[in-house]
């Protein structure tokens, strides 16, 4: 992976007295997919249209393919792709001249992706985009990006109205077109964790507009584990303080439940090592990353 | 010879691929000379990123399992290194090591373990 598609520095937005983004710094490597995690509300979107220039920060630095957002040129602009939360529509016109009307902005258009996946997706051409249905708008969204052939992807809560099938079928054309050229880098924002699990490189928590955490996708599933240990005699208190231990609950007299987030290995060699009737570890999801870092109180 | 992955599992993608390609080679479902499919195939058979599947061909490239051959694709190495008698000890003994940990923690004596090894030994034998 190269240098970066994108760079966010310090940013933060604020409403008034709301900091919807505070202090939020992150890259996007090229040939990198980030996950952007964090519950409603957590500055998911906004960080996006930062990105984008839809909204100005109130301070701190975006740069896309390392220039400054502010100065990009419409080539530049062009490399970019975006699906924004609520997709964006004139509902009077039908698909063909939605797609025509945003061909016209891209002279490097590719018709054949287009036309290709419109078969694909049976999407009736000559239908007012009003009368589609939600997970056919997804898929409208979907074609008029990827035919842009972008450098840079931005995708805001693209999976809503998918079914399951649907939703792989969408990730998998995001794939396909991510390999197509080396150093194309993707931010994807989403709810369903299990298929970031699938897709991300990196994954970024937000919470009420901070940056709680960026960890590398392999390196969560090895780290975040929860064991359970009922000691035979109480333990030394250096085992409960172990550096990764992100909390302690006790359970009965000798009994630990332990939330691990790092070195989970040494931890796990130490319990294993003292007197103990029973030792189980049991692995920590996304989604259960997610409520923990939703939970907090910040 | 088709991946699985486990999405849910506790261990990351790209060892889930690197082990099941070694029990395949270790159970002759792949044998020397057969060609994976290419990373991009994977990624796009499981969706699952491209990076994972790079991670876990360079993994098994690296103990020397596989081959990549540039413009061909990726194979079976020819020559698979055979587990040396060290290796071979090694995975007994973290055998033997979890096996230990598992009766201690059912609370199983060493006395009655080390007879109950001993009639399976036996039982083995005739």
């Amino acid at each position: 992976m190269g240098k970066g598609c994108l760079s966010v520095k310090s940013l933060s937005k604020d409403y008034g007295q709301k900091k919807a983004l505070a202090g939020v710094s992150l890259e996007v490597k090229e040939g990198e997919i980030m996950g952007l995690v964090g519950p409603n509300g957590a500055g998911k979107t906004t960080l996006i249209k930062l990105v984008m220039g839809l909204i100005k920060p109130s301070s701190g630095l975006v740069s896309v393919f390392g220039r400054d957002e502010k100065e990009l040129g419409a080539e530049d602009r062009r490399r970019i792709g975006y699906i924004a939360d609520e997709p964006f529509f004139y509902d009077f016109m039908t698909v063909q001249q939605t797609i025509e009307f945003n061909q016209g902005f891209y002279p490097d258009w590719d018709h054949e992706k287009c036309a290709g996946l419109m078969q694909r997706f049976h999407l009736p051409p000559d239908e007012p985009v009003k009368n589609l249905s939600r997970g056919m708008k997804a898929q409208l969204a979907l074609i008029l990006v990827l035919a842009q052939k972008p450098d840079l992807l931005l995708l805001d809560e693209p999976l809503e109205g998918l079914d399951p099938m649907r939703r792989l079928e969408f990730l998998n054309l995001v794939l396909e077109d991510f390999m197509e050229r080396e150093g194309r880098g993707v931010l994807i924002s989403s709810h369903y964790l299990e298929e970031l699990e699938r897709l991300a490189d990196r994954v970024a928590f937000l919470h009420e507009g901070r940056l709680l955490r960026v960890a590398e996708m392999e390196q969560l599933k090895v780290e975040e584990k929860t064991i359970r240990v009922v000691f035979q005699k109480e333990p030394p208190e250096a085992l409960l303080n172990m550096p990764g231990i992100k909390a302690v609950q006790k359970e009965g007299k000798t009994g630990y439940l332990l939330t691990i987030e790092d070195n989970f290995n040494a931890i796990y060699e130490a319990c294993c090592n003292y007197p103990h009737f029973i030792l189980e570890i049991y692995h920590r999801s996304l989604e259960d990353m997610f409520m923990d870092y939703s939970g907090r109180d910040q | 010879m088709k991946i699985f992955v486990d999405t849910h599992s506790g261990v990351p993608i790209y060892k889930q691929i690197v082990r099941q390609i070694e029990k395949g080679i270790m159970a002759g479902l792949l044998k020397p000379g057969d060609q994976l499919p290419t990373v991009r195939e994977v990624a796009l058979e499981l969706t699952i990123n491209p990076n994972t599947v790079a991670r876990a061909y360079r993994e098994l490239e690296h103990a020397g399992l596989i081959e990549s051959i540039q413009g061909r694709g990726s194979f079976i190495a020819a020559d698979l290194p055979r587990p040396s008698g060290g290796d071979k000890e090694m995975i007994i003994i973290e055998k033997i090591e979890e096996l230990l940990r598992e009766a201690r923690q059912l609370n199983i004596s060493p006395d009655k373990l080390e007879k109950m090894f001993k009639k399976a030994l036996e039982n083995e034998q005739s």
